[in-house]
Parts: structure tokens; C-alpha cells; sequence
């Protein structure tokens, strides 16, 4: 008798965390699903604003006139396996992939049509400590590197250098830093070849 | 009389026995995001939705769970209330969502969380557990909110982001570092303390 | 990928040193204030953190690379890490308790607590969204791991030693456990450039 009660309750446990387990995630699916439209319209929406500003294309407004904005200045072209983004007046705008401190950083960066100008930089993605060198998606940050020219080195934070090949430094977060100062450089020194080689 | 012992429960979670001061609990997982002021105040909101929604389910099924799993389920509920305020974020607030990165996720495994669950919500009704679960985490949002001033404050010279302190200001960058976040802890813990200790004596 | 070039030796070394998940992300810190009066307790305390923590994160880099990845559930990964995480302990007690009585009274009697140690689950949501590899994952796991046991050491280490100072009464037990981990926190940042990351 004692037995079976013991059985009984494996029963009632396994019956109870399967049940609990169950009702759990289908409440959470049912939310996600609900909401899987604007995560996605969000993340659109993400890539657009980032896009518009790496080509100093100002964008401001509701959603839907910053889509308004994007479908009328830019265009996808090809290089290559690449997907680049080009504006209407010829600029190109080049998703690049560095490596900071903690993994990689994800940002596009703007050039005019003869690579010699930066025209913006925007960071999608990166894995950097808050408030040190998760600063580079800061505006002051990504503002200072419009009208640069690349090679450009960085002096530090706080300096405001007007040269046109610096740009000021995140206190604290040399690493992250410098991985932005060579994905700027390294995509200015190569992708000009690869505007011919994707032809 | 009812009203007085909600009044007493939230007293007790904010101030009286206010988990991070008094039974230093759960400083986890939060304490890394006290850098930036703003993305304090939103873990603190998720995680008093979280506290609060954890210890009501709790509750109401505290009759039903076999103690053998006791601990799993607590989690489960828990995790579960952590993925909708996951979800939320991401739908409406994009950008604070992915600052935040992996923080939301560690709210599971915060102790206020399953401290609560464990003293509070096993033995009481379901709304009173609501209001306990809600109140502690309010307290631990406050005392977070406090010390992201601090850090904020004398590590950028800003407060939410707006420059405040002018160019003489040279930032502290220790403040912003992980150092920062024990020193302003323990100075904190040292005050509120020392006014205990000194109201106990009178 | 984008990792390849760090290394094994680099995650692992920077997960012990300079980007110890207890010092710089604060994971794991209810234990480590509530067991770190002896080093006995310490010890126990951190091999079984360590011991989970690789394990743990290796199934969990599995279960989300075969699992949750194909069939695009990563919202419910909290939810799996986590009950992978409590299964796993359950088993692990289960084992311990029947291979040798005398591990279990060394370990066992932590395994419970650790499921709910921020710095287990915390270390797999990292793995995951820096995009480990399942080598860097297991050396990731394995360092974090290490590096939590020596700060939990050294915590125990020194708060013995200073059962005799004189601390002001107010910042006594919590308080200067705090001072000290924050020392401690900036002496491991001085491992930081040993190697480039």
C-alpha cells in the first residue's frame, strides 16, 4: 500500500511538471507570436535609421516616415557575396564586421562614391561592456567621424580634435576603440577594390 | 485591518527590511547595469513585474506543487515572467533591450526573486504575496536607482544621459568600471547602518 | 567565428583574470558573500561551481546549437538553459551521492544552492550571444569557473585573516566584504594587456 502512494506521487510529479512545463511555454509562445510582427517591423526599422544616418541622410519622425525616407534615397547593390547599400547621390554604405573586446561589433560605415570621405558611422550590434565601450553607439561618438578621412588615428576622449584623420577616444576602453579605428580603416583601404572585383 | 498589513507588508519590503541594505540579497546579477542610470530604472521595473508575478503564481499554487520540485518550479514561473518582460522590451523599447543584452535573462536567477517565493509566497495568500513580491523588488529598484546616480554621476558627469557636470568635471572612470559598483555598495550599506544603528540607540 | 583568432588560451586566461565573472560582472554574488567566511566552505563550494559551470555550459552550447537554433526558439532559451542547468544538478547529486560518500559530504551538500548561482546561467547567456565555438565554450565555461573558486578563495583567505581587525561597526560582515572585493576587482584588472585580446 505504502508503495503505491510512493508511485502515486512520482506520478503527481512527473503529471505536475510536464503540465506546469507546458503551460509555461505555450503562454510565452502565444505572447512571442503576438508580438513577432513589431520585433521584426523594430529591427527593419533599426537597420534603416542606421543606414540613413552612416549616409548623413537626416532621419527623424514616426516609423513610417523614416521607411518614406530610406525607400527613397537607398538602394541594395552587390559587390561581390556582399550586400551594400547605396544612396541616391552615389555614397556607399558598408556593413562591417570587427572584433572588440568581448566579440564582434557589427556598424556600417558611409563613404562618398570616391572613398575618400567618411560620411557617417552607425554600430547595429556589439557585445561591449555598458558605459565603457558600449559608449560607441553614443551620438557624440559616431557624429565625430563625419567628413573624416581615413587612415585616421584617435586621440583622447574629451579632446575634440578638429584634424580631419582623428577622432577622440572612449576613456577606459582602448580595446573597443582601436577595433573601431581599424574596421574604419581597413574597410576605406579595401573596398574600393571591391567595388571592381563585385563588376 | 486588512489595510494595515498591506501597508505593513510594502513598509517592510521598501524600507524596514529592505532586501539589499538590510539582508544584503540579490545583488547579483543587477549590480553590473547600475553604470547607466536609465537601464537601472528599466531592469528595476522588469524586475519588480518579475518579483511580483513570480510570488502571485507561487502562491497560488503553493497548495498543488510537491516540495520535491519546489525549487524548479519557482524557476519555471519565474523564467517564464522573465521572457514576457523580454518580449515586451523588445517589441517597444529596441534600443534599451539591446543594451541590456544577457542582464534580463539573470533576473531568473536573482535570490530576491526565489527568496521571496521561498519565505513568502509558500505560506501566504496570493494577493498579499503580490504586494510582497512587488514591494521588496521596489526597494531593491530604489537602493539600484541610488547607487546608478552615484556611478553615473561622478563616472560620466551625467545624469539619464544629459552632461551635467560641466568640462572641469574629470570623469571618474573607476566609478563606471565593475570596482565602482562595490565601493558605492559598501559605502551605502555603511550609512544606511550607521543611521540604524544610531536611531536603535535613541 | 569571429573569435577564432582569440584563442583558447586567451578566453580562457581572460575568464579567470581580467573578465572574472564575479569581479566584473558581479555574478554569482549572494554566495559568494554567504560562503566566504571559511575556506573550507569556500573550496567545497567553488570546485562544485566550477565542475557545473563546464559542464553546463557545454550542454547548454549543444542543446542551443541543435535545439533552439533550428527550430527558432530562441526566445525560450532562458527557460531550456535553465531547466537544463536544474537537471543537470539533480543528476550530478544523484551520481556524487552514490560513487563516494565522502565527495558528497565535500560537495553535495552545495550542489542545491547552485542552481540558482546567477554566475551558471549568466555564463551560458554570454557563450550564446558572443558566439562561442563548442571549444571556446568548454574553455569559457572551465575558466569562468576557476576564476570564481580563486576570488571566493581569496575572499575566504582573507576575511579569516581578518577576524581580528578592528572594523567600524557599521561597515562590519557585508560592508567590507564589499570593500574588499572591489580591491580585489581592481588588482585582476591590472592582468588586463598580459594578453591582447
Amino acid at each position: 500500500m505504502k508503495k503505491r502512494s510512493k508511485i502515486n506521487e512520482y506520478i503527481y510529479t512527473l503529471a505536475f511538471t510536464v503540465v506546469m512545463t507546458a503551460i509555461c511555454i505555450l503562454g510565452v509562445s502565444f505572447a512571442y507570436q503576438q508580438s513577432k510582427a513589431g520585433i521584426k517591423l523594430n529591427s527593419e526599422l533599426f537597420t534603416k535609421r542606421a543606414v540613413l544616418s552612416a549616409a548623413n541622410i537626416p532621419a527623424e519622425g514616426s516609423p513610417e516616415e523614416i521607411a518614406k525616407t530610406y525607400a527613397e534615397n537607398i538602394t541594395v547593390s552587390k559587390h561581390g557575396d556582399k550586400e551594400w547599400y547605396r544612396t541616391k547621390t552615389g555614397d556607399y554604405v558598408i556593413p562591417v564586421t570587427g572584433t572588440g573586446l568581448w566579440g564582434k561589433i557589427d556598424a556600417v560605415i558611409g563613404f562618398d562614391k570616391t572613398f575618400k570621405t567618411i560620411t557617417g558611422i552607425s554600430f547595429t550590434a556589439n557585445n561591449e561592456t555598458p558605459g565603457l565601450g558600449a559608449r560607441i553607439t553614443e551620438k557624440w561618438f559616431c557624429e565625430q567621424f563625419r567628413d573624416k578621412k581615413s587612415p585616421l588615428s584617435f586621440v583622447a576622449e574629451g579632446t575634440k580634435s578638429d584634424k580631419d584623420n582623428q577622432f577622440d577616444a572612449i576613456t577606459g576602453a582602448t580595446i573597443t576603440t582601436s577595433a573601431v579605428r581599424d574596421m574604419v580603416n581597413k574597410t576605406a583601404k579595401e573596398a574600393p577594390g571591391m567595388v571592381w572585383s563585385g563588376k | 485591518m486588512a489595510q494595515a498589513k498591506t501597508k505593513d507588508i510594502m513598509l517592510d519590503g521598501i524600507f524596514r527590511n529592505n532586501p539589499i541594505l538590510i539582508q544584503v540579497l540579490g545583488i547579483c546579477s543587477t549590480l553590473a547595469v547600475t553604470n547607466v542610470l536609465k537601464n537601472t530604472v528599466v531592469m528595476g521595473v522588469a524586475m519588480i513585474f518579475v518579483c511580483a508575478f513570480s510570488n502571485f503564481f507561487v502562491s497560488l499554487l503553493r497548495k498543488l506543487i510537491p516540495s520535491r520540485i519546489r525549487m524548479m518550479m519557482e524557476i519555471l514561473i519565474a523564467a517564464t515572467g522573465v521572457i514576457l518582460v523580454d518580449i515586451v522590451l523588445k517589441a517597444h523599447l529596441p534600443d534599451v533591450s539591446r543594451q541590456l543584452g544577457p542582464y534580463v535573462g539573470l533576473i531568473i536567477t536573482n535570490c530576491i526573486v526565489m527568496g521571496r517565493c521561498e519565505a513568502f509566497a509558500l505560506s501566504n495568500p496570493p494577493v498579499a504575496s503580490l504586494i510582497d513580491g512587488a514591494s521588496n523588488a521596489t526597494g531593491y529598484a530604489l537602493v539600484l536607482v541610488v547607487i546608478a546616480f552615484i556611478r553615473e554621476l561622478l563616472g560620466s558627469g551625467s545624469v539619464w544621459g544629459v552632461k551635467i557636470l560641466g568640462a572641469w568635471w574629470d570623469n571618474w572612470s573607476i566609478m563606471v568600471m565593475a570596482p565602482g559598483g562595490f565601493f558605492v555598495l559598501a559605502i551605502l550599506l555603511w550609512v544606511v547602518k550607521g543611521l540604524y544603528s544610531r536611531e536603535a540607540e535613541k | 567565428m569571429s573569435n577564432e583568432y582569440m584563442g583558447y588560451f586567451a578566453i580562457f586566461f581572460s575568464a579567470i583574470f581580467t573578465q572574472n565573472v564575479l569581479l566584473t560582472y558581479y555574478l554569482g554574488m549572494c554566495p559568494f558573500l554567504g560562503a566566504s567566511r571559511e575556506v573550507k566552505t569556500a573550496a567545497g563550494l567553488g570546485t562544485a561551481v566550477t565542475l557545473v559551470m563546464t559542464c553546463t555550459t557545454v550542454l547548454n552550447y549543444i542543446v542551443y546549437k541543435y535545439l533552439i537554433v533550428p527550430y527558432d526558439l530562441e526566445y525560450l532559451r532562458f527557460i531550456v538553459f535553465i531547466i537544463v542547468i536544474a537537471a543537470f544538478v539533480q543528476v550530478a547529486e544523484i551520481v556524487i551521492e552514490r560513487l563516494s560518500e565522502k565527495l558528497y559530504n565535500a560537495l553535495g551538500i552545495f550542489l542545491p544552492l547552485i542552481t540558482v548561482n546567477c554566475a551558471i546561467l549568466g555564463v551560458s547567456l554570454f557563450m550564446v550571444i558572443r558566439e562561442y565555438t563548442l571549444g571556446l565554450s568548454f574553455f569559457y565555461g572551465l575558466g569562468s569557473g576557476l576564476g570564481w573558486m580563486l576570488a571566493i578563495l581569496a575572499m575566504a583567505g582573507i576575511r579569516q585573516k581578518m577576524t581580528k581587525s578592528r572594523v567600524p561597526g557599521p561597515l562590519a560582515g557585508t560592508g567590507i566584504a564589499l570593500i574588499i572585493a572591489g580591491i580585489m576587482a581592481i588588482a585582476f584588472m591590472g592582468f588586463s594587456g598580459v594578453i591582447k585580446g
